[in-house]
């Protein structure tokens, strides 16, 4: 046993340690707090802290585990609140208490284990076969898997029956002992777990927000980096993915961001009935506010990671949301300035961008060891020091995320939401998707020639902003006119008009239909001399604004009657 | 307890010293020196070395002069009913003239509340200031920090939102941070004028007093905060100014230890300590009370990407803003409402307000932006190349600024809206095709 030798913050330095492991869990102090090795030298270890340090001394004791810092894989994760170690958040006492002594499975739960048909005993079993399934929730199913890293007979196969998660449901024979396999197993968090091979994005995730699932649509099994400002509307924009995310799994990860917001996600969430399912049933939560200990902020990212691969491994579509990667940055920053690395840009340590990349890179569409195909989909949003994008945590970011939605302050400022900006915000996965949206209409010919309107109209805007409106020619203030229309019926998309908060794709491509058309024959007109007043005029914009209320069916109607109304003709002819 | 004489090196503050004393991290220290006792407290603890920071100036102290007897001690504040009306300093202890106070002690750092137990902040605070109650609404539980700069009307709109506040079911606590001369003089004659006090506490630390105290007076503010919230179920709201005077004492306090510097010198775990501050608000199932804090920055050199408001506004659920702008015209309050924003105000607010806030709200703030884009243009190019919509915008601006931001006194909200209805009435077609039917009556 090993005592304390010196005490600093979130940082403990162990002495007497017995060959002390990178990355091993310690227990210190009387109240067993939990600890994780993070630097050896000498005879002495760094140790981070996942609780708050106050009150412990030199001399008190350090327990090694001999184990690294793993989470417990299996049924009873889904509805559940989980800080950065995966120990259990609800509770009954106010303030939380610290400590060892946790399952993060409940162990007294009992679920109803049925056997899988396809195996039997004598069966060679490879790491990551399903043996068998658990219906965790109404809407999810949990299969129960081999752990990846065992292979060999099956010896013993227990029958369906109703467990708790510590009962060996199998047995399998490896080459060099007889292994127990439960309902659950652990995995260190730190190291990926296995698949069979990577596949490229096909499938859109759907947003129902139509500047992302139009502009900057977002693949299955894709990353995405959401920077933004604070009061940018971040975490409304990941609400709102949470919320209309066609995924089967959902982890939230709520990383050094404010309690008050914690609990209206956890709130609101545990509430939504999506397509007639509770959005809880299907949901994992990871919580770590600002205030909980900062050591703590960074494993979650990484609990969350590993849980998601888990999933993804049982062959289901999984999507984690992390909010936020700058929190965690931070909190990196803020050990490895204790531990006395020495810093590298903004004060960052130096692996700040390995890191980032070793957390986004486990996403993806893969053919899992038993052959399924399974994704995940990372989702990190950036705070954004002072809406700067050359921050080290965007940069880093950008570097692996496939998609960014790049959200502007200026737009927040005049709730313009979802505030994202269309000049820095990209998508790699336009050529990929483009045979999905093929069913619903010409997206990619829209696609293009919205972009070439913008260009258009940000040179305009530069110009209009020294010298006013009327100068101009009256095809290009027909063009302004315009944008201000398409700006409030397809850009902006208020979470709380109901009916317009989420948009499917056939909805999405009808309207830019009706406004391409629109422009055309606007432009049309003014050509054969009908006037600006006359094409864009009170009563059309009205008609216009009203479609934000409709419903689909309503909403697709009148759009196709829109486009067959609206016909400019000279008066006098 | 045992003396010890054995003070290595004096750093400020900051005291180190050696051989194996093992205290506890977080431990209080008695300083004994020549000719009083001072407080202090363990920040770093090891086998060999401990590092101590002193409550009070060692100014005039020898190595050889000072003793330390360590109490095994976490530090503590005792907390009571008979704290209400009274002024004391950044460490608890009263600075009024009147009796000590003796109350249940509790350690100052706070626990963190179960994100479980939490509540969803619900209910209004009336402040009386219209661009705050009907555009940036300030909830219980909410975390809301005022942005200003030096030399902006900041502790005039504290002023009125103290006396505001007061004629509600409220318990104000005040702590004052770092306070120069003149604000420490405008708010004891705030005190003495307003009778504001028999609802408050008051928590003082002057320019001159420690630098230690600085750190200190939040957390105690804060414990006394708790107490009220949710012990005794009632609805507290904590001011801090200045938030910017905390951090520049953190700073201090940091560099004398020899931490490695973050951002413009403050120590890297600053969001982190700010967070241990503000995420001490909220309201507790099961509990009436609620923590409201309303923590005052002054943005060093008006900068709202300088790391202390830039870290502020990512813990804290929106921000007030002033302008320089609106002061120098003579608006009072200067809020600039563009930048400003209350996160929680629309779900806090759900079944208290009138139909019509969230739309009112949008189109001021659409509008107001529009405003200004056109107050840009004519400068830049003049009048003449205005379009009819934008001198529309014009006309709607000014009126906004001058009878909807600036008020001489307290305001009710029916009378905010119609203020901002007669606003809305001064803007162009484009923005009042938007006005849906239900609230077509208000137009009239």
């Amino acid at each position: 046993m090993g005592d304390i030798y010196k005490v600093s913050g979130p940082l403990v330095i162990g002495d007497n340690l017995d060959r002390p492991m990178l990355n091993e869990i310690v227990k210190i102090g009387k109240k067993n707090l939990f600890g994780e090795i993070i630097r050896i030298f000498q005879n002495k270890a760094m140790i981070q802290v996942y609780e708050p340090t106050e009150g412990l001394k030199p001399g008190d004791n350090i327990t090694q585990t001999g184990e690294m810092f793993q989470v417990e894989l299996g049924p009873g994760m889904l509805k559940n609140v989980f800080d950065g170690i995966q120990r259990p958040l609800e509770g009954n006492s106010i303030f939380l208490e610290h400590g060892f002594l946790f399952h993060s499975l409940d162990r007294e739960k009992k679920w109803d284990f049925q056997p899988s048909k396809k195996i039997k005993k004598g069966d060679i079993l490879k790491g990551g076969e399903i043996i068998g399934m658990i219906q965790e929730t109404n809407t999810t199913d949990h299969k129960i898997l081999v752990p990846p890293d065992i292979k060999g007979e099956l010896v013993f196969f227990e029958k369906q029956g109703s467990y708790n998660v510590d009962k060996v449901v199998a047995r399998i024979k490896t080459r060099t002992k007889i292994e127990d396999i439960k309902l659950y197993h652990k995995w260190p968090v730190r190291v990926p777990r296995p698949y069979n091979l990577k596949t490229r994005p096909e499938i859109p995730l759907r947003t129902g927000l139509r500047v992302i699932d139009f502009f900057f649509p977002a693949a299955q099994g894709g990353t995405i980096a959401i920077p933004g400002g604070f009061g940018t509307g971040k975490t409304q924009l990941i609400f709102n993915l949470i919320k209309w995310s066609d995924a089967d799994v959902l982890i939230y990860i709520g990383c050094g961001e404010r309690g008050n917001e914690v609990i209206t996600v956890l709130e609101e969430i545990s509430h939504l009935v999506i397509k007639g399912e509770l959005l809880d049933e299907r949901t994992i939560y990871i919580i770590n506010t600002s205030n909980m200990p900062v050591a703590a902020r960074t494993s979650g990212i990484f609990s969350g990671i590993t849980i998601a691969e888990y999933f993804r491994d049982q062959g289901k579509k999984v999507a984690i949301l992390a909010d936020s990667i700058t929190r965690w940055a931070e909190a990196m920053r803020e050990i490895s300035n204790r531990i006395g690395d020495f810093p590298g840009e903004e004060g960052y340590p130096t692996y700040l961008s390995s890191e980032i990349g070793n957390f986004f890179e486990r996403a993806g569409n893969v053919v899992t060891l038993s052959g399924n195909k399974g994704s995940i989909t990372t989702i990190g949003s950036i705070s954004l020091y002072g809406s700067d994008f050359s921050d080290p945590v965007a940069q880093a970011s950008m570097k692996v995320a496939s998609c960014l939605w790049a959200l502007d302050p200026n737009l927040a400022y005049v709730r313009h939401y979802p505030a994202i900006n269309r000049n820095v915000s990209y998508s790699k996965h336009i050529l990929f998707l483009r045979k999905y949206w093929e069913k619903y209409g010409n997206w990619y010919e829209y696609y293009h020639e919205f972009l070439n309107l913008f260009g258009k109209i940000d040179e305009l805007e530069k110009l209009t902003s020294v010298m006013g409106k009327d100068m101009l020619a009256e095809d290009d203030q027909f063009l302004l006119e315009f944008n201000e229309l398409f700006t409030e019926l397809f850009l902006k998309q208020s979470a709380l008009v109901i009916e317009d908060a989420h948009r499917d794709p056939i909805e999405q491509v009808k309207m830019a239909e009706l406004l391409l058309t629109y422009y055309h024959r606007g432009k049309d007109a003014l050509k054969k001399g009908i006037s600006l007043e006359e094409i864009s005029n009170k009563e059309i914009h009205s008609k216009l604004i009203k479609l934000k209320t409709l419903r689909k069916n309503k909403y697709i109607e009148q759009i196709d009657e829109l486009i067959n109304e609206l016909i400019f003709v000279k008066k006098n002819d | 307890m045992i003396e010890h004489y054995c003070i290595d090196e004096i750093k400020g503050p900051i005291l180190i010293i050696k051989g194996g004393f093992k205290p506890k991290l977080g431990e209080i220290v008695k300083l004994n020196l020549k000719n009083k006792v001072i407080t202090g407290q363990v920040l770093e603890t090891s086998k060999e070395v401990t590092l101590l920071q002193s409550f009070q100036t060692l100014a005039g102290a020898r190595k050889s002069d000072i003793s330390v007897e360590f109490s095994g001690e976490l530090l503590k504040f005792g907390v009571s009913e008979e704290l209400k009306g009274r002024i004391l300093n950044g460490y608890g202890k009263p600075i009024d003239n009147g009796p000590l106070i003796y109350g249940k002690e509790q350690n100052i750092e706070g626990r963190i509340i179960r994100p479980s137990r939490r509540v969803i902040p619900k209910g209004i605070i009336k402040t009386g200031i219209n661009s705050i109650d009907l555009l940036n609404t300030l909830i219980k539980g909410q975390k809301l920090p005022i942005f200003s700069g030096s030399g902006l009307s900041h502790l005039r709109l504290i002023g009125e939102i103290l006396k505001n506040i007061s004629q509600e079911d409220m318990l104000i606590i005040f702590g004052g941070i770092g306070l120069a001369y003149n604000d420490y003089i405008y708010i004891s004659s705030l005190l003495q004028e307003t009778g504001i006090l028999r609802k408050a506490i008051f928590f003082l630390n002057r320019a001159i007093d420690p630098v230690v105290e600085r750190i200190i007076l939040p957390r105690v503010a804060l414990t006394t905060a708790e107490y009220f919230a949710f012990e005794k179920e009632q609805n507290v709201i904590v001011i801090l100014y200045d938030i910017s005077n905390y951090a520049d004492g953190l700073r201090e306090i940091s560099s004398m230890r020899g931490e490695y510097p973050g951002r413009m010198g403050y120590p890297p775990y600053l969001y982190t300590d700010l967070a241990s501050l503000f995420e001490r608000s909220g309201i507790i199932s099961g509990k009436k009370g609620s923590l409201t804090q309303i923590p005052v920055l002054t943005m060093p050199n008006d900068d709202i990407t300088h790391p202390i408001p830039d870290l502020t506004g990512y813990i804290t659920e929106g921000q007030i803003i002033l302008s320089r702008t609106l002061d120098k015209e003579g608006i009072f309050p200067p809020i600039d409402i563009i930048p400003s924003l209350s996160r929680l105000m629309y779900h806090g607010s759900k079944g208290l307000v009138r139909e019509d806030f969230k739309f009112v709200g949008d189109l001021l703030y659409s509008s107001y932006s529009k405003y200004l884009k056109a107050k840009k243009l004519k400068l830049i190019s003049g009048i003449d190349s205005l379009s009819k919509a934008d001198r529309k915008y014009l006309e709607f601006g000014e009126f906004f600024e001058w009878n909807f931001l600036n008020q001489d006194k307290k305001r009710l909200m029916e009378e905010s809206f119609d203020i901002a209805w007669q606003a809305i009435k001064l803007l162009p077609d484009f923005e009042r095709i938007k006005i849906p039917e239900k609230f077509m009556k208000y137009m009239n």
